[in-house]
């Protein structure tokens, strides 16, 4: 009774009394999921961090195919000078606010997948983000995520509520599975800020819908198991990040750079965390996109570059998988507000010490449209399929609901992207 | 043609409305059957007030049961008199123009344009503390609960819009259309100047049309998706060509209309705005997609398909209109059933003005609740995304639960342990000398609340934190002048007297805590927490054991329910 008691007052002072709460933390947790995995296994210490870019970004403005003269014709107003994009081969290049990814992508840390969406696809938000944190179509009606259902498979009936951590308020429901739900802690650069809110920096709100996921437990009881996975879960995370030195700089007033030092200083606490997920939005752009989004692509690219060099300095970056995505890309041609409505393929970034960097699949034509949108060339279950097989070592099959080809995106693995 | 048709859905609405608990629009009451009369208890009152409205007291409780089922839900649906409470009176509304501006160096545009900005600012908030206030001392509950309800489902917000006076009309319209004709409803907030702009209908021309308001239309606001096509938003978009807005109004820019013929959802014509949403209506999804959601919201999440058929006929039947089909809803026995009690996860508005309502806090113009609601996750003219708030389960994540348990602390004034900021962003403390202190007991007992004198490294709180706090007031306090600083206060003597009666302090612990639970939840207290919550009021000292209580009982999971 008395230790109840401790927990329960303890978790009203949240981040106070440290000592006491860590000192009820089961520790036989962290201990079983890393028995779950093999001593030695390379896979053991391997960790995601999906980086969802919520509204729909224009993957044309991303990866510019500034040598195809139907590019310009399509964005009078909108088109990135030839001038300015930082050039990759003859045809693409990426976004001039993009000088720091592209150093990374020169590193060969970056693997840019070109015309990636799925089958018949939607232009509804809600919907498209559903298909993509469910993992597939089919699956959107049962409830559950692709990365819960994966922390479902390694961890038997008692997850770890720390095994995928969300930055952010509400639930992704890509990270719900049967058994597991993560544990969700400040988002929107409110843990672990650095300096006053810069209103430039503030790119605008999450789009990102969160299902509910229908569950099999009564409401007292989810709300018991909530408040009790928060007060272990809190403890460790706070003790993690307060005492937490980067060893990089992150740019001010970036809520993604606040959120992925925040990543930062978990990975380096050791806690047994294998996915991560973190949401940027504010791109829906469908008027005076050009402000909007060149401002996005510099607050994306100094986050996740200053979160690559500081875990690089600390010799971590061959653990950590960036997977970057948005629910779709906008059309080719924009709209007379200045902007572009929804559109479908778009390019998808796996970023990190161990992936197999360079530009991957073909760009799909500007002119062959399907619908007035860019054709679809990689279907993204198979981007998930190399990410759950290749890199955190989970049978995919199971997870997505079909076997699909992995793709050469990993270091080690061999062939080639073929186009759809 | 259309007229005759309105005049005589009026005269079913009428008549069925006279009817209470018969079925409206001729319907088998077997469908969807009425609660029986002697059915609706004190708990089948509570259970209307927190879903109908915000909840209550007691006392308030008590009254709704007095009325019988019957005129209670009439109260409900259509209550006497106007609201005491004032309208909000917006100070900034004129548009800074080319006059105003004209003249002047570009350092002084600049100035203006801040001032503008600022200005509205401190209007939102000031709306945003309007609202709450309204909700939590309304004489007329259910139509804000409606407004609410109508604010996630258009769901605008002012970071596109920028606008707080447009917001400010989005949400009167909201108010007055809040409990009648649906289609009235549509009709309105397609030519409302915050949703014109922040579905950028305002930009949708004859040359360039823009579907995103046409697509949420149809998805988000009256069909669901799957019963219309690409095609349908697309035509939809042309017959929407030219509203817009001029300054605080709408505005219909004829030559920006595209008057060709459209093809939309299988009917064929030269269709404007109206048009669509006529068409909209003879589509069998239009009646069961609001019915469903009101549904939904009001009672709980799996509705039995023929509850939704029978209310979904009776909205059709009386013209979309919305009191008839509440009445059905609010009448029925699925919505007294089990696994309508006690299931629902309260929103964080309808969490923090409840609890207002059952401390007897008047939140006054302050700002901190709104923000509280805010940190939980539902900041209103703020929603996310024009879905609005997703609800249920999804208001419930490790870091919401525990702002949830923590947001009732600074309206019982009770002192934060030192070296540590105001818990959660709940606003500024009360000034000290209102604050009723919280003693400071030397007694080493876990279950009190009270500033620890061990010397913790890990107590300090994160810099960051600390930053963020520090950065958030400094904005607010820029924002705000001395007056809305203030932090509403509960007045202990009068919640003692409400919940614990005239012998508060002879009662015994067990009645003590049997009492507070019966006053502030709807399900049962699990015997663990009454165990904890009487151990610990039969040692604390009588001046602070009130408020430990209550903050004991409010930062449950059963607490978060109703």
């Amino acid at each position: 009774m008395m230790h109840s008691m401790l927990d329960r007052r303890d978790f009203l002072r949240l981040g106070l009394a440290g000592v006491s709460v860590a000192g009820t933390y089961p520790l036989f947790l962290g201990k079983t999921a890393a028995a779950a995995r093999q001593d030695g296994d390379p896979d053991d210490d391997r960790i995601l961090v999906v980086l969802q870019l919520s509204g729909g970004n224009d993957g044309l403005s991303t990866v510019v195919p500034y040598a195809d003269p139907a590019y310009g014709r399509a964005r009078e107003r909108l088109r990135v000078a030839e001038g300015d994009v930082l050039r990759i081969d003859g045809r693409v290049g990426l976004h001039p606010n993009w000088k720091d990814l592209k150093k990374v992508f020169d590193d060969g840390r970056m693997a840019i997948i070109q015309g990636v969406s799925y089958p018949n696809p939607t232009r509804s938000h809600f919907q498209a983000m559903d298909i993509w944190h469910a993992g597939d179509r089919d699956m959107v009606r049962e409830g559950t995520g692709w990365l819960g259902r994966a922390v479902d498979s390694t961890c038997g009936n008692k997850p770890d509520p720390l095994l995928a951590v969300n930055l952010g308020k509400a639930v992704p429901r890509a990270l719900i599975g049967k058994v597991s739900q993560p544990a969700s802690f400040g988002g929107g650069g409110g843990f672990g800020a650095r300096g006053k809110r810069d209103r430039d920096g503030d790119a605008g709100d999450d789009a990102s819908p969160e299902m509910k996921a229908s569950r099999p437990l009564g409401q007292i009881d989810f709300l018991q198991r909530v408040a009790i996975d928060g007060r272990r879960s809190a403890a460790v995370i706070q003790k993690a990040t307060q005492s937490y030195r980067p060893s990089a700089d992150y740019p001010a007033g970036n809520r993604l750079a606040a959120d992925l030092r925040a990543v930062a200083g978990l990975i380096a606490g050791k806690l047994p965390t294998r996915v991560y997920y973190v949401s940027l939005g504010g791109f829906d752009t469908h008027a005076n996109q050009r402000g909007t989004h060149d401002n996005l692509m510099r607050v994306v690219s100094t986050g996740v570059s200053a979160f690559l060099a500081d875990l690089s300095a600390q010799g971590l970056l061959d653990r950590v998988l960036v997977l970057a995505f948005s629910e779709f890309g906008r059309r080719v041609k924009e709209n007379a507000s200045g902007g572009t409505d929804h559109g479908v393929a778009a390019p998808m970034f796996l970023i990190g010490g161990k992936v197999a960097g360079g530009l991957h699949g073909e760009h799909p034509s500007l002119t062959e449209l399907a619908g007035g949108d860019l054709a679809m060339k990689v279907d993204f279950r198979q981007v998930y399929a190399t990410v759950l097989d290749g890199w955190l070592g989970i049978d995919s099959g199971k997870i997505l609901g079909a076997k699909r080809d992995p793709l050469p995106l990993l270091q080690g693995k061999r062939g080639r992207v073929r186009a759809f | 043609m259309r007229t005759y048709a309105a005049i005589f859905a009026l005269f079913l609405a009428a008549a069925a409305g006279r009817g209470g608990l018969r079925a409206d629009g001729g319907e088998q009451p077997g469908v969807l059957p009425a609660l029986k009369p002697e059915a609706f208890d004190r708990a089948a009152a509570a259970h209307l007030l927190n879903r109908a409205g915000f909840g209550g007291t007691p006392e308030e409780i008590e009254k709704l049961h007095a009325l019988g089922l019957e005129r209670a839900i009439e109260n409900l649906l259509d209550p006497a008199g106007t609201d005491p409470l004032p309208p909000f009176q917006p100070t900034v509304s004129e548009p800074l123009d080319g006059r105003s501006l004209a003249g002047l160096s570009k350092e002084e545009r600049q100035k203006k344009n801040r001032e503008r900005r600022m200005a509205d600012q401190r209007q939102l908030q000031e709306l945003r503390a309007w609202w709450m206030r309204r909700m939590t001392l309304t004489s007329r509950p259910l139509e804000e609960k409606m407004a609410l309800f109508w604010h996630g489902h258009f769901a605008t917000s002012q970071r596109e819009v920028q606008n707080s006076y447009h917001m400010f009309l989005q949400n009167r319209t909201l108010r007055t259309h809040a409990l009648g004709s649906f289609k009235r409803l549509v009709l309105e907030i397609a030519q409302d100047p915050a949703m014109l702009r922040y579905l950028n209908n305002n930009r949708n021309v004859k040359s360039a049309p823009n579907e995103n308001f046409a697509r949420e239309l149809l998805e988000l606001f009256t069909l669901g998706i799957g019963n219309y096509s690409e095609q349908d938003i697309k035509e939809a978009a042309r017959a929407l060509t030219g509203w817009t807005l001029r300054g605080n109004e709408f505005f219909f820019a004829q030559r920006q209309h595209d008057s060709g013929e459209k093809s939309f959802l299988g009917r064929k014509g030269d269709f404007d705005g109206k048009d669509i949403m006529d068409i909209v209506f003879e589509q069998p999804a239009a009646a069961s997609f609001i019915v469903r959601k009101l549904f939904v919201f009001f009672a709980h999440d799996d509705p039995p398909p023929e509850a939704i058929e029978a209310l979904a006929r009776a909205f059709r039947s009386s013209g979309f209109e919305l009191r008839p089909v509440l009445r059905r809803l609010f009448t029925s026995a699925e919505f007294y059933s089990a696994r309508s009690r006690g299931t629902r996860i309260k929103s964080p508005v309808e969490l923090v003005v409840g609890t207002l309502k059952l401390l007897k806090i008047d939140p006054g113009d302050a700002p901190a609740c709104a923000a509280a609601a805010g940190q939980m996750g539902q900041e209103i003219f703020l929603p996310p995304n024009v879905k609005g708030w997703e609800g249920g389960r999804a208001w419930v994540s490790t870091s919401t639960l525990s702002d949830r348990y923590r947001f009732v602390r600074p309206l019982l004034a009770v002192e934060s342990p030192p070296g540590r900021p105001r818990a959660a962003r709940t606003g500024e403390k009360a000034r000290p000398e209102r604050k009723p202190t919280v003693e400071r007991s030397t007694v080493q007992k876990p279950d009190v609340e009270e500033p620890s004198e061990k010397k913790d490294a890990t107590e300090k709180p994160a810099p960051s934190e600390d930053e963020n706090d520090k950065a958030e007031k400094k904005k607010r306090a820029r924002l705000l002048d001395g007056a809305a600083r203030r932090m509403p206060h509960w007045d202990p003597q009068r919640v003692s007297q409400e919940i614990l009666g005239e012998r508060a302090a002879s009662l015994r612990a067990e009645e003590a805590v049997e009492r507070a639970a019966a006053h502030f939840l709807v399900v049962p207290l699990s015997a663990e927490t009454r165990g904890e919550l009487t151990a610990a009021y039969g040692k604390g000292s009588e001046r602070n054991r009130l408020a430990e209580l209550i903050l004991g009982i409010t930062s449950t999971p059963e607490y978060q329910v109703h």
